[in-house]
């Protein structure tokens, strides 16, 4: 059996399409976690998610423009693109799911999972494709990042094994083509988001129009997730989200020269109190009847899919609606801290929280990614 | 409930009645807790126990909405002692700004050395009733976003508070 997971260009498209999915299914957990936290308290946790929230959309938008450059445009209004929470992740690791929920030391675990280190260097189970652990459940999942795999049994063990896995992939393709006098990179280069119109989030936008841009952009987001060479710190210095979250386990800033698990830098509080009491994965079913409150978090999920009916637009060439797009994430940010900071009238306990249900009213076919000509009835959705 | 919350919950109904924001909006800016503590901190819990007690007669002995402004006018609004918490109530729900109680107030009821003029936190200023109101965002604060100011403000009454008849 081959080693290689990527072998069509059908494959290439189907990982691309679960990347930007995987990209976008830990947002609401991040963003629902920050939200959570009393103002002006957990300063340093706050920045932390917040700087790895803003990393995961520039890593969102680099998967966009990598399946742009190969003719191809997201579809992030495809049924299903918004996972149910709990979930597991579209790349199929098995020992953990996702949830929306405050932020507390068995969400911060849940982070440290997400963002863990591949396992490439060090031993893979003997048979498996790369990257990848054996398992025998395989029909739970049912998640686009599996249908490459020739193998029903295999996922992947981290996120970066399942880049790891598209950057072979993409090699492998374009080797394949180049032979032929051909490229897999025949994307018009105007549907690139370039950094004119992504406003510096997390970092600089890569355009990509070849397989050495390609490769620099999916590397990026190898690199600020878990890392490339197991290293806290990479080449310019700036720290990964795997060891930014185990600062928040710690309490401790790593500094340069630390060994993984051993911080040494200045030391800070991490105070789980000072936390709204978000009820777990809420539900709109979780809300009274006619309440203030269920018409706001419907207001929210409302809001939430006009969110991403604008960003499907900027991925499908009106890139300029990325700039107004940052009004409404503001927007968003305001609904979600009015849930979160209300307690749920027939259990005060526990407060409400954005349940991202936006199910209903989809737009956009069953399918993934589009050809580039199929793009248009979101286009005049995202601009009435 | 124990009493501190039923307390709450009282002081949370009153601000809705003053303020014209409902109850969600309210708990919605986080200042709940810190707006009752305030209050209780700066004019004695004897005098906050009354305002709820006559707020609570006036709701509950009200037939309609109109009965219930005027008693509410009359027995609070209106009224030497509670009138002007009333009004600060108000100030503090839509500034995040405690103002100091007028000296006639301080006079007949009591200087307590907390009662100056503050901002609650600086949460409470970006929290204010005030920026929701005028669809605005608090000046230095809570960036909108670049180029929002070219869209109309949305005023809306979506969240106003509601009258409900207790009997």
């Amino acid at each position: 059996m081959s080693e290689r997971i990527v072998n069509t260009i059908e494959d290439l498209y189907q990982m691309l399409d679960a990347a930007i999915q995987l990209e976008h299914a830990t947002i609401p957990p991040y963003l629902t976690a920050l939200y959570s936290i009393y103002p002006e308290t957990n300063i340093e946790a706050a920045a932390t998610i917040r700087a790895v929230l803003v990393e995961e959309m520039l890593h969102m938008t680099l998967s966009a423009n990598v399946l742009n450059a190969l003719g191809r445009h997201p579809n992030l209004l495809s049924d299903g693109f918004v996972p149910a929470f709990p979930t597991y992740l579209p790349d199929g690791e098995r020992d953990f799911q996702v949830s929306i929920s405050c932020f507390s030391a068995d969400t911060l675990e849940t982070f440290l999972k997400i963002e863990r280190p591949g396992m490439l260097q060090q031993n893979t189970q003997s048979g498996g494709p790369k990257g990848c652990v054996t398992r025998a459940d395989h029909s739970k999942f049912n998640l686009d990042a599996i249908k490459p795999l020739k193998s029903s049994t295999y996922s992947f063990y981290s996120i970066g094994d399942f880049y790891d896995a598209i950057i072979e992939g993409i090699k492998f393709l374009e080797a394949q083509a180049n032979e032929c006098g051909e490229t897999i990179f025949i994307g018009d280069p105007k549907f690139q988001v370039s950094n004119k119109y992504y406003y510096s989030g997390g970092g600089s936008v890569v355009e990509v129009t070849d397989k050495a841009s390609a490769i620099r952009a999916l590397e990026l987001v190898i690199e600020q997730g878990e890392g490339l060479s197991k290293e806290i710190f990479d080449s310019e210095g700036e720290i990964s989200h795997y060891y930014r979250f185990e600062q928040l386990k710690f309490g401790r800033y790593y500094q340069l020269g630390d060994e993984p698990g051993k911080p040494t830098g200045p030391k800070f509080d991490v105070d789980y109190d000072k936390v709204y009491p978000i009820k777990s994965n809420p539900k709109l079913a979780d809300l009274p009847d006619n309440s203030a409150l269920l018409k706001a978090a419907q207001d929210f999920n409302q809001n939430y899919r006009k969110f991403l009916v604008t960003i499907n637009a900027a991925f499908s060439g009106q890139q300029n609606l990325l700039l107004g797009a940052v009004c409404g994430m503001f927007k968003l940010k305001e609904y979600a801290s009015q849930l979160i900071r209300n307690p749920i009238p027939t259990n005060p306990q526990l407060h409400a929280g954005p349940t991202f249900e936006i199910e209903e009213g989809r737009v956009g076919s069953t399918s993934r990614s589009q050809t580039v000509t199929q793009g248009n009835h979101e286009r005049k959705e995202a601009v009435q | 409930m124990n009493n501190q919350q039923h307390q709450v919950n009282q002081f949370t109904e009153l601000s809705g009645a003053l303020t014209d924001f409902n109850t969600f909006a309210l708990h919605g800016t986080g200042q709940v807790q810190n707006y009752f503590q305030t209050l209780n901190d700066i004019v004695g819990k004897d005098i906050v126990e009354q305002l709820l007690n006559v707020f609570e007669v006036v709701y509950k002995s009200a037939c309609d909405e109109q009965m219930f402004n005027t008693s509410i006018r009359k027995q609070i609004l209106g009224d030497v002692k509670l009138g002007p918490i009333a009004r600060n109530i108000i100030k503090l729900w839509y500034t995040g700004t405690w103002y100091q109680l007028p000296h006639v107030w301080r006079e007949s009821f009591g200087k307590s050395e907390h009662d100056v003029t503050f901002f609650v936190s600086s949460a409470a200023y970006t929290e204010g009733l005030l920026w929701q109101a005028i669809d605005a965002n608090p000046s230095g604060a809570k960036g909108p976003g670049y180029g929002s100011w070219s869209d109309a403000p949305r005023i809306n009454f979506d969240n106003s508070w509601q009258f409900v008849r207790q009997h």
